[in-house]
């Protein structure tokens, strides 16, 4: 089990802002904090940064933002850094300014107020932490890949107008039904929000899952960093919640009212969609997967959207794999996978080393271990990782992944 | 007006509340509610949770709805919202309550000016948090009674005291509250102990419910009688 740790410090004078860690262990005392922060600060006055180093057990990033906050991630038990350690600082970062705008975490004058003013996104950076550390009931992979997280349901475009036409009769262009911290349909601008936006939203969403309502005011880290937006969470069945992103009106009082007037002829559809849980894709899909395709993860960089489903095959030979597993093979692959080797067609990490690969482009990969076999497919946009038993012969798996693949792409219209 | 020993809880009826098949409660979306004969009238109450930051209010606010209750204090973003639904008889009649609480982050208070007004807008009860491990809180509390309700709204009041099972830490004595009670007279609901037997969770809420319902409903029948 490893643990991970977020540190927080003021880069100009080295304060620190805040711990956060998950995982076995404790967080690590006051001294050794500052000394992490010297090293940098060493570095620095020697005009060189320092990125990232691994020791005997542990795997450190360090990352400035705007000259003023100082993120530090600690892996402990675990030496393999890669770039997505630095991708998830990047979302760290954005969420305190998803809580607070970017001027008042970048330019505060008061350290004591700044430190009480970050304590709200503690659930946020933690819910961060645990979905990296694989923690149970925290699964998913949009902080990995990032986009937002989707479910396939299997009318798509019943529920497609209706929130284009409820965000119209809110004033607002942003707007998504999600169930379960997974986006159902999103009106077409709710799909021009920054990846980070779209991974760290329906994060937020699911931070507090204990209310009907809820008028979060947010700043938009790439869009809006400065002007707030007022975020407001209907839950409208015990699974399903609408989420709009609007200004100064309508009220929460308002809000409440229009959205039961709205949607409550469309119960029985928002009803329904709870069916899809926690297979996260249509039956007429399942139905099509092999049978021994124990998990997947889909991609598509072009929409921003992944899905990942954990629960197949359960009744079978694959008890032994539970999801907690599953979910960690999957990461576990794409981190040492997509990036290194596959080249996200979304999101080239900045420091891409393009000297690394030969000529050719590499579209296939896999991963064999003692309890699993993972097999990757690149097709742009897409990205597949499909989760076998470890017996299943690679060739088979290969053409399994291949019919996986079609499955979700071929057609009309694209499934994701 | 029913008379008071009239209203009455309803046992038959709580257990549509709960998850079928577990004694969890169920969170009702804004489309669903529970499953009680259509005869049954429903009247709606706004509850604003009042109080210091820390004093407690999501933790009530999650008690009284029957919800997973947080371990540790978090600063609440915004404004969050519970609806708790809650079957009574008064008289003979079955009556199903629905609570709508309101609940801001004192930070959110302050940075943004329509979170206050939105949350006292049309206010039927103020439920005003206090810790009893908080000492300073205890003192400043007569302050907080008066700036809880405004004249117009004509709200009814109760103070809910926090963290009552933390007898190591408490800081303001039993007898305090007693005499707080009668000079103030305004009713103190006591609260604690989030290690009770969560599986049996609705029947240690019951009684909160139903004073807090009665409370109301007494109320309604004082301000109609008002009205000319």
């Amino acid at each position: 089990m490893a643990s991970w740790t977020l540190v927080g410090l003021w880069a100009p004078s080295g304060v620190p802002l805040f711990v956060r860690h998950t995982g076995h262990g404790k967080p690590p005392p006051y001294a050794l904090i500052g000394s992490l922060n010297g090293v940098h600060v060493f570095g620095e006055s020697h005009g060189v940064t320092l990125c990232t180093t691994r020791t005997q057990n542990a795997s450190l990033t360090w990352k400035t933002y705007h000259d003023s906050i100082r993120l530090v991630l600690v892996r402990g038990s675990e030496t393999t850094g890669d770039s997505s350690d630095s991708s998830l600082l990047d979302l760290m970062f954005a969420s305190l300014v998803l809580l607070l705008g970017l001027d008042t975490v970048t330019s505060s004058t008061n350290i004591e107020r700044l430190k009480r003013d970050i304590r709200p996104c503690f659930p946020l950076l933690d819910e961060l932490l645990f979905r990296a550390v694989g923690g149970e009931n925290h699964q998913g992979f949009s902080h990995l890949t990032g986009c937002a997280e989707c479910v396939i349901p299997p009318e798509h475009h019943a529920l497609q107008n209706e929130i284009e036409k409820f965000a119209e009769s809110a004033d607002s262009t942003y707007a998504c039904v999600m169930m379960e911290g997974q986006v159902v349909s999103g009106t077409r601008n709710f799909w021009t929000l920054s990846h980070t936006e779209l991974v760290l939203l329906p994060l937020l969403v699911t931070t507090n899952t204990f209310t009907v309502a809820r008028d979060l005011p947010i700043y938009l880290p790439n869009k809006s960093p400065n002007v707030p937006f007022r975020m407001l969470v209907v839950q409208l069945t015990s699974h399903v919640s609408v989420v709009t992103l609007c200004g100064p009106t309508p009220s929460l009082a308002d809000m409440i009212r229009s959205a039961t007037s709205f949607w409550a002829p469309f119960y029985q559809v928002l009803e329904a969609l709870s069916s899809l849980l926690p297979w996260n894709i249509a039956p007429a899909l399942l139905a099509q997967l092999d049978n021994s395709v124990i998990g997947l993860l889909l991609v598509n960089y072009d929409h921003k959207r992944c899905v990942g489903c954990l629960h197949l095959s359960e009744d079978s030979r694959s008890r032994s794999l539970c999801v907690n597993k599953k979910s960690a093979a999957l990461q576990s692959v794409y981190r040492s996978i997509i990036g290194p080797l596959l080249q996200p067609p979304a999101m080239p990490p900045e420091d891409f080393p393009t000297g690394l690969h030969p000529d050719h482009l590499p579209l296939e990969s896999y991963v064999s271990t003692d309890s699993y076999k993972v097999y990757v497919l690149q097709s742009s946009p897409f990205h597949l990782l499909v989760l076998f038993p470890p017996a299943l012969p690679i060739h088979i798996a290969r053409q399994v992944s291949k019919r996986t693949l079609a499955i979700f792409t071929k057609g009309k219209t694209p499934r994701l | 007006m029913a008379p008071e020993w009239a209203i009455g809880e309803n046992k038959n009826y709580q257990q549509k509340l709960l998850v079928p098949g577990t004694k969890k409660r169920k969170l009702f979306g804004l489309l669903e509610k529970p499953n009680l004969p259509p005869a049954a009238p429903n009247v709606t109450y706004k509850l604003f949770m009042f109080g210091k930051a820390s004093s407690g209010k999501t933790w009530t606010m999650n008690r009284l709805s029957g919800q997973e209750l947080p371990t540790h204090h978090t600063e609440t973003v915004g404004i969050q919202c519970s609806n708790v639904y809650w079957p009574m008889k008064i008289g003979n009649r079955l009556i199903l309550f629905r609570l709508e609480i309101w609940d801001a982050g004192e930070s959110s208070v302050k940075r943004y000016n329509h979170v206050l007004p939105a949350c006292r807008e049309g206010v039927d009860a103020v439920l005003l948090c206090f810790s009893v491990t908080d000492r300073e809180g205890w003192l400043e509390l007569p302050r907080l009674l008066t700036t809880a309700t405004t004249p117009t709204d004509r709200a009814a009041l109760i103070v809910i005291a926090t963290r009552c099972d933390q007898y190591a830490n408490r800081e303001v004595s039993e007898g305090e509250l007693d005499s707080f009670e009668a000079t103030h007279g305004v009713p103190i609901i006591k609260l604690g102990g989030a290690s009770e037997d969560q599986s049996d969770e609705i029947t240690h809420t019951a009684p909160i419910l139903n004073f807090l319902c009665k409370r109301l409903w007494q109320r309604d029948q004082e301000l109609l009688s008002i009205k000319p």
